[in-house]
């Protein structure tokens, strides 16, 4: 198995690390911001990030120093850091072990965030459901606070960066960046419709930059070992490490650090063990559910934002879902649609009333009540949705579908003529919402 | 002072392959409304800031890879938009699809049939048919209360209700609820709604999905006649349309762009027009007969009306008749009955209701700003960027201004300090003013004058007197000044309990900003002093450089919907019309000319001095036309005692109340809805209204009745129509009359401000800068009590609104939870209220708007309340007070236990 | 839905003190709507109407502002539920690997179906949709626990332990591996 450097999970990988602050400045933790604050301007930290050309690892990979460019220079307008600790994207679970386990880390890659777009405040959105993260997040502030490395003064700079926890309370739309910004407003999460975008106006109205956890967590290892160390890992156009939830029919489920750009295969077989044993491998997921799926045709595929593109699918938010050949797609598309349709926020007129429309006709093919016309009348439906709404959402929740009925279609097509499904005879039907 | 700010730059695109130049900012949909092309769209309303939710209007944009909403993007030069192409056609077509899927197709018991957004583009945009065969989505059957239906299967959740409802009426009782496809939007589950009940979510609901349960099922849209006419209820002036069947009222609506209101209405406006379809209304003339009001014909009440005034004006001089109109009715009518006392009968008494409150303001500010109008446009509060609001209670009194000074507030940006007596009360639904002031001054009843003395030392202290008044008018900057600096700020604030950096920090917003407007309402108007206190914000005004400058200036509210006409038309004893003083000889003189008679001679009486002279025997005839103080004033104004004295009181209303009942005769008057006429709004705004409805029975309009009498009495008094009476209006009173859409009719006269700069100010500045303090609460009645104005009900057409009166929360007493907890009540309770003049005893309710100490009641509810109140009359301007006094509580029924927040 | 609604609690001074400690935390009051919110269900088991008028008050809204974002969030419960409530992920990777037969399994267990609550008011059994565990599935949460790697036994042992000491060994700590000092 080939064996890489790891960056992000170094700390907590080690033996007896226990993720709080004395323990990561042991391993050399914030001295990044500390030299930052005393030796670059926040425009030579945007530089540095741009060439660095680590991009957003939340979902869309914009290249993250671009998106700092856009925010505003004049001083007197107050400007703000939101951290998308929201990670909610089925088959996703990096953010959640880089919070619990070092939490400093990413506060770092926060302080340095802010500093570099000019936020005095900068607010960790965090997943609702993560009590443990919030506690451990919670203590890691404190700590820090304490120490003077958040609040006034921070690290005797002369700058002021708060940095506050803010926990959701379950809803996945609000990972989408503006329904965040509503959330942290107190709203319900529905996304803004853009333009504007946040850059401009964003949280409280004000320029506003919004990054992942698995983003910041990067920028403190790329200010200290410096752009051209981190651009040369993985590939030109996709630089750097990047954490994959690998979950589903493999041996070893878990994150794993690679290089962007190595091959699907690698990962799967190499890294996670590979499929359980005595099956094989039917589809996989390959950057969180609304990704659209891939077959064993795309093994050689590799991991990086431009190749998945190209094959159909997306990097997304790293989270990849195996599938051996027990599993049913129409059943698979069906559990998919049914998260959907559970999350739609319900704003835009065709994701509202599509996702339930797709998850009638799902349900009823998977439970036997498919009809011929049902098919091309998904596609038709997949057709008004996508690209139709405020947000991403709608394209997202037509992936599993169109994909599958691309990839699978004869698995539709014998659920309708037998009216059963083949694969699960009894299934269960899924309970609903 | 309004003055529109011209675009500054221009955009060029080309939409449809058609070239358009639109200012820049324009949003996409409203650059092709321009150009002649419709958008499709139900979320969007020009109203309320875009939501982009409902993806109607996704248009084609080059250079885009997506479709883009149209709603919320802004024009860019060069942008070359397609709303034809075949693409957005098949995005229409899918949207329109989605949104019918679960839509019920119940149209024909729809009330919104046949007016309803979602007909029109799915007639236009859809194929006819449907690939929907799934169940439809149902939701559970909720019941918003009697006024407003929601159906929620009808909805297409566009969230138009929910946004207007907070953006422009800040009631923000409507919300969604749930996500996904069983989002809907509501109140609190199991609750009835609770607002302001504007019924402006009906008005701006694209569907069938909120409709008017008053008119529920009573019509089909294109089966209404549809009549625009002014409402009658405050001084808003707003521009409604009487919808009407059969000559009987269905509802009333009023169109976005319309009139001084922008289709924006309140509860009044919206629901209370009711009360004219009543059955109890007056139908035929009624004589007193053996002691019965007894039904006659219109030729004998004439003759009887005409026969007993000229007996009555013969034995006793026209002098001994009297006559008072409510400052509800048109100008017309105003105008026409002036005449008639003065010339007909030859009395110069003649007043009006304005007595109760306008009086004051015109009394203190003709001698300032040339009148007693708004000299701040209904646009100048739209753009200003600091508010006074002194003594008003805004969203109770005049919804449609105060929509205004809130949305400036919350989106533009605007501070605004208000002062008066009301506390901020977070979590109500009727939204508060002072629960969105950034400067709350809240002072103690009747203090509002210190506030402002306050304000005027702190602007003077703080050097912050406008530089241009200093250099032109310097005696009258240094005569207020030595003046303010003999007031101290431990009087002041020990008065008005209000701290001195609270007032020093307003003065600052007040003074530093560029467009400022400083409005005040009954709290100042109709309380004791008003005038010398309204002459002191007018000082305030002058001092801090805002009565003149582009943007700001003085904003008195009146109550009544044509109070400013009533005074300037010369329904009043000391205005001729033109609000020329009655004892001016010269310009009475031109008057008496242009009406080619004598004048009648003596000074003439007010309201109160008229049923003073009638007790004493003096009065021998009242003519009451729309005003009824039996009902309006308390029993120490010993109403009764007065029209029982007289030889002849005869009464024209719409409806019999206490004072008709007590008449000699009854004359059938028409409503707003059944006369043509126009009123001027506080803003001098004169505006037309069309008549609606045929008058029910054989009711008649007031101007017809004055030239019926007339011309029985021998002097006729004949007109075409109503704008021939404007016209004569035009020549005799020139000073008043319209001048055009373009000019503020309210802007300030500059002569009139130089005269009052160069001495005017000297009279009684010495007794408007000695501030008075409160009485002090006797032990025995430890709370104060004032007498408020509701949203719902503001006299005898809306206190007869059936609809109106089935609002929650209506006639309790508020009581701050303090008090409440004192006394061991909670809302719903009840409590014995005592004052010197006798006991009540009223519901109540917990509310932080209410100080502790203090408790409010509204007003036309409870007659009992109302006569707790002792009657003072003002000696300069003879304007009755009686809003407030000393009461003792008690507790009777405890009901709920108090709850500290008080939400309410 | 037009059930009667449970009496409703006014928030305890504390609650309030609470809510008010993160203002400064904020530019705007109504930020704190979801952790005000999450300090009333704390203290009285679900967000009921009382509380969230209290809400309002403190935060300067409408009652009905308070109460669409609660109802827009899953984690907040408007109506009485049990003491422990059982949240299975249901979504596609712990699908995989045998969430649904545990669903049915604590169904039986309990005797309750989802949605349910039981008789004792000790259990409330939901379906949740992907709570980002899906390398550990199946799994659930119990009130702020994760439970993760799933099996019955393991399921049963969690029952017991909580119906016994009100809390169970067997919840994730840090993920991966367990974190010494927490």
């Amino acid at each position: 198995m080939p064996t890489y450097e790891k960056i992000l999970l170094k700390n907590m990988e080690t033996p007896g690390y226990t993720g709080d602050l004395a323990a990561y400045e042991r391993a050399g933790g914030y001295q990044a911001v500390r030299k930052v604050l005393a030796e670059s301007t926040p425009e030579q930290v945007v530089d540095v990030v741009k060439r660095s050309g680590l991009r957003g690892r939340g979902g869309a990979g914009f290249p993250t120093g671009t998106k700092w460019g856009f925010i505003p220079k004049d001083p007197s307008v107050p400007k703000y850091l939101c951290v998308n600790a929201d990670e909610s994207e089925p088959g996703t679970f990096k953010d959640r072990q880089l919070i619990e386990r070092d939490p400093h880390q990413m506060i770092e890659g926060t302080l340095i965030a802010a500093y570099a777009i000019g936020a005095k405040v900068a607010y960790i959105y965090l997943r609702g459901e993560f009590a443990l993260g919030a506690r451990v997040l919670e203590r890691a502030l404190n700590e820090a606070r304490a120490k003077g490395y958040i609040g006034k003064n921070v690290f005797g700079s002369g700058r002021d960066i708060e940095v506050w926890l803010h926990r959701g309370a379950g809803a996945y739309i609000c990972g989408e960046e503006t329904a965040l910004l509503e959330s942290i407003e107190g709203k319900r999460g529905l996304p803004r419709a853009k333009p504007p975008f946040p850059a401009i106006n964003g949280l409280y109205q004000q320029p506003t930059v919004i990054n992942n956890v698995e983003t910041l967590a990067n920028l403190p290892h790329i200010l200290t070992r410096g752009p051209e160390w981190y651009a040369a890992i993985g590939t030109a156009k996709s630089p750097g490490m990047r954490i994959f939830s690998v979950s589903g029919h493999v041996k070893r489920p878990g994150n794993y650090e690679v290089p962007l750009g190595i091959p699907l295969r690698e990962l799967i077989d190499e890294h996670a063990g590979g499929v359980r044993d005595g099956h094989r491998i039917k589809a996989i997921i390959p950057g969180g559910a609304s990704a659209a799926f891939f077959t064993p045709e795309h093994l050689d595929v590799t991991l990086d934002f431009e190749s998945i593109a190209q094959a159909g699918s997306m990097l997304g938010s790293g989270g990849v879902t195996v599938m051996d050949e027990t599993t049913c797609m129409v059943w698979a598309a069906y559990n998919l649609m049914g998260f959907f349709h559970h999350e739609s926020c319900g704003k835009c007129t065709p994701c509202r009333e599509g996702s339930v429309w797709l998850y009638r006709i799902l349900g009823r093919i998977e439970h036997g009540e498919g009809r011929p016309e049902d098919l091309d009348q998904l596609v038709r439906l997949c057709g008004n949705i996508a690209g139709k709404t405020v947000c991403a959402f709608g394209d997202a929740e037509v992936a599993p579908i169109l994909s599958t009925l691309k990839h699978f279609r004869h698995e539709y097509e014998a659920h309708i003529q037998q009216k059963r499904c083949p694969m699960h005879p009894n299934v269960l039907a899924m309970a609903a919402h | 002072m309004s003055t529109s700010t011209p675009a500054t730059t221009t955009v060029t695109l080309t939409i449809n392959g058609q070239a358009v130049t639109v200012a820049k900012g324009t949003l996409l949909i409203e650059a092709a409304k321009q150009a002649g092309v419709d958008v499709p769209h139900f979320c969007y309303h020009p109203k309320l800031k875009p939501d982009a939710n409902c993806r109607m209007c996704l248009v084609e944009i080059e250079k885009m890879p997506k479709l883009q909403t149209s709603c919320n993007m802004p024009v860019a030069e060069g942008m070359v938009a397609r709303t034809d192409s075949p693409k957005v056609a098949e995005a229409r077509a899918g949207v329109l699809e989605f949104i019918l899927a679960n839509h019920p197709l119940d149209c024909p018991i729809c009330d919104k049939g046949g007016e309803c957004h979602l007909q029109d583009e799915a007639h236009a945009y859809t194929p006819n048919y449907s690939a929907f065969r799934e169940p439809k989505r149902f939701f559970e059957k909720e019941y918003f209360g009697p006024l407003i239906d929601k159906e929620m299967t009808r909805c297409v959740q566009c969230l138009r209700c929910v946004r207007y409802c907070d953006e422009i009426v800040d009631s923000r009782a409507l919300g969604s609820r749930d996500r996904g496809s069983f989002l809907q939007i509501g109140g609190l589950v199991n609750k009835e709604l609770d607002c302001e009940f504007c019924g402006g979510c009906i008005q701006i609901c694209p569907v069938g999905a909120l409709t008017n349960r008053v008119a529920q099922y009573d019509f089909r849209p294109w089966q209404l006649k549809k009549i625009e006419t002014i409402c009658p209820h405050c001084g808003d002036g707003c521009r409604l349309k009487v919808e009407s069947r059969d000559n009987v009222v269905v509802r009333v609506t009023s169109d976005a762009g319309r009139g001084r209101n922008n289709g924006d209405l309140c509860a009044k406006g919206y629901f209370g027009f009711d009360a004219v379809n009543r059955d109890d209304r007056v139908k035929k003339p009624l004589v007193r007969r053996n002691g019965q009001l007894v039904e006659t014909s219109w030729f004998e009440a004439t003759a009887l009306v005409a026969g007993r005034f000229a007996a009555i004006k013969a034995q006793h001089g026209g002098a001994a008749i009297g006559g008072v109109i409510s400052a509800d009715a048109s100008n017309e009518d105003l105008y026409l009955f002036q005449k008639f006392m003065r010339l007909v009968l030859g009395s110069p008494h003649v007043d009006s209701t304005a007595r109760y409150g306008h009086h004051n303001t015109v009394a203190a500010l003709r001698e300032v700003t040339g009148h007693g109008r708004m000299t701040a446009s209904y646009e100048d509060l739209d753009r200003a960027q600091a508010f006074l609001v002194i003594g008003a209670d805004l969203t109770e009194t005049n919804p449609i201004v105060s929509y205004r000074v809130k949305h400036a507030v919350r989106f533009q940006g605007a501070k605004l300090v208000t002062v008066g007596r009301y506390g901020p009360n977070p979590g109500a639904f009727v939204s508060n003013l002072v629960n969105r002031a950034t400067h709350p001054l809240t002072a103690a009843p009747g203090q509002e004058r210190a506030v402002v003395l306050g304000l005027i030392k702190s602007l003077i202290e703080g050097r912050r007197v406008d530089g241009r008044l200093i250099q032109e008018s310097p005696r009258y900057v240094e005569r207020l000044s030595g003046l303010a600096s003999r007031v101290s700020w431990d009087q002041l604030t020990a008065q008005s309990g209000v701290a001195r950096p609270a007032i020093e920090a307003a003065a600052t917003v007040y003074a530093d900003a560029e467009r400022a407007v400083a409005l005040f309402g009954r709290d100042v108007v109709r309380s004791r002093g008003a005038a010398d206190t309204i002459r002191l914000i007018a000082d305030l005004a002058l001092l801090a450089g805002k009565l003149t400058a582009p943007g700001c200036g003085l904003g008195p509210l009146a109550d009544e919907a044509n109070a400013q006409g009533a005074v300037e038309l010369g329904a009043a004893p000391e205005y001729l019309p033109g609000l020329v003083p009655a004892g001016d000889g010269e310009a009475g003189r031109r008057v008496a000319s242009a009406w080619k008679d004598e004048l009648p001679s003596g000074p003439g009486w007010s309201l109160m001095e008229m049923l003073e002279e009638a007790r004493a025997g003096r009065l021998k005839a009242l003519y009451l036309v729309g005003d009824d103080p039996l009902r309006s004033l308390p029993a120490s104004a010993k109403v009764g005692e007065a029209l029982a004295r007289l030889e002849l009181l005869v009464c024209q209303d719409a409806f019999l109340g206490p004072s008709a009942e007590a008449a000699h005769i009854c004359l059938p008057a028409a409503t707003m809805a059944e006369r043509e006429g126009s009123w001027t709004n506080h803003e001098g705004r004169v505006q037309r209204g069309k008549q609606a409805l045929d008058p029910v029975g054989e009711a008649q309009a007031d101007v017809a009745m004055f030239s019926d009498i007339a011309r029985t009495m021998g002097y006729p008094l004949d007109y075409a129509d109503a704008k021939d009476i404007a016209a004569e209006i035009a020549r005799v009173a020139p000073a008043v009359a319209p001048k055009g859409a373009s000019v503020h009719p309210g802007a300030v006269q500059p002569a009139v401000v130089s005269q009052y700069l160069s001495n005017g100010y000297e009279q009684d500045v010495e007794r408007r800068f000695a501030p008075e303090s409160s009485p002090r609460a006797a032990s025995a009645y430890p709370f104060h009590l004032t007498l408020i104005q509701s949203l719902f009900r503001s006299g005898a057409l809306t206190a007869r609104s059936t609809a109106l009166a089935k609002v929650p929360h209506q006639a309790k007493l508020l009581i701050h939870p303090d008090d409440a907890a004192a006394l061991g009540v909670g809302s719903g309770g009840t409590v014995r209220m005592r004052s010197a003049q006798g006991a009540a005893e009223v519901v109540v309710r917990v509310s932080t708007k209410a100080r502790p100490g203090r408790v409010l009641f509204p007003e036309h509810y409870l007659d009992t309340v109302r006569d707790l109140i002792p009657i003072e009359v003002d000696p300069a301007t003879k304007v009755p007070t009686f809003r407030e006094t000393a009461v003792a509580l008690e507790r009777v029924a405890a009901a709920a236990v108090p709850s500290r927040n008080g939400a309410g | 839905m037009n059930m009667a609604q449970p009496v409703s609690h006014a928030l305890s001074d504390s609650a309030k003190a609470r809510i008010t400690d993160l203002f400064p935390r904020y530019p705007d009051k109504r930020s704190v709507t979801l952790a005000a919110l999450r300090v009333a269900q704390e203290e009285q088991g679900y967000v009921g109407e009382q509380a969230m008028a209290d809400i309002a008050v403190l935060l300067e809204l409408t009652p009905v502002q308070v109460y669409e974002t609660a109802t827009f969030y899953t984690l907040f419960a408007l109506e009485p539920v049990g003491t422990y409530v059982i949240q299975v992920c249901r979504t596609l990777s712990c699908a995989l690997v045998g969430a649904d037969p545990l669903i049915r399994h604590l169904e039986q267990k309990l005797g309750i179906g989802v949605g349910g609550t039981t008789a004792d008011g000790m259990f409330t059994l939901k379906n949740v949709e992907c709570l980002a565990g899906c390398g550990a599935g199946p799994m659930m949460q119990i009130n702020d626990e994760y439970y993760e790697y799933l099996t019955r036994e393991k399921i049963d042992r969690i029952l017991d332990d909580l119906r016994r000491e009100g809390k169970s060994s067997l919840a994730s700590g840090p993920f991966l591996i367990p974190l010494e000092t927490a």
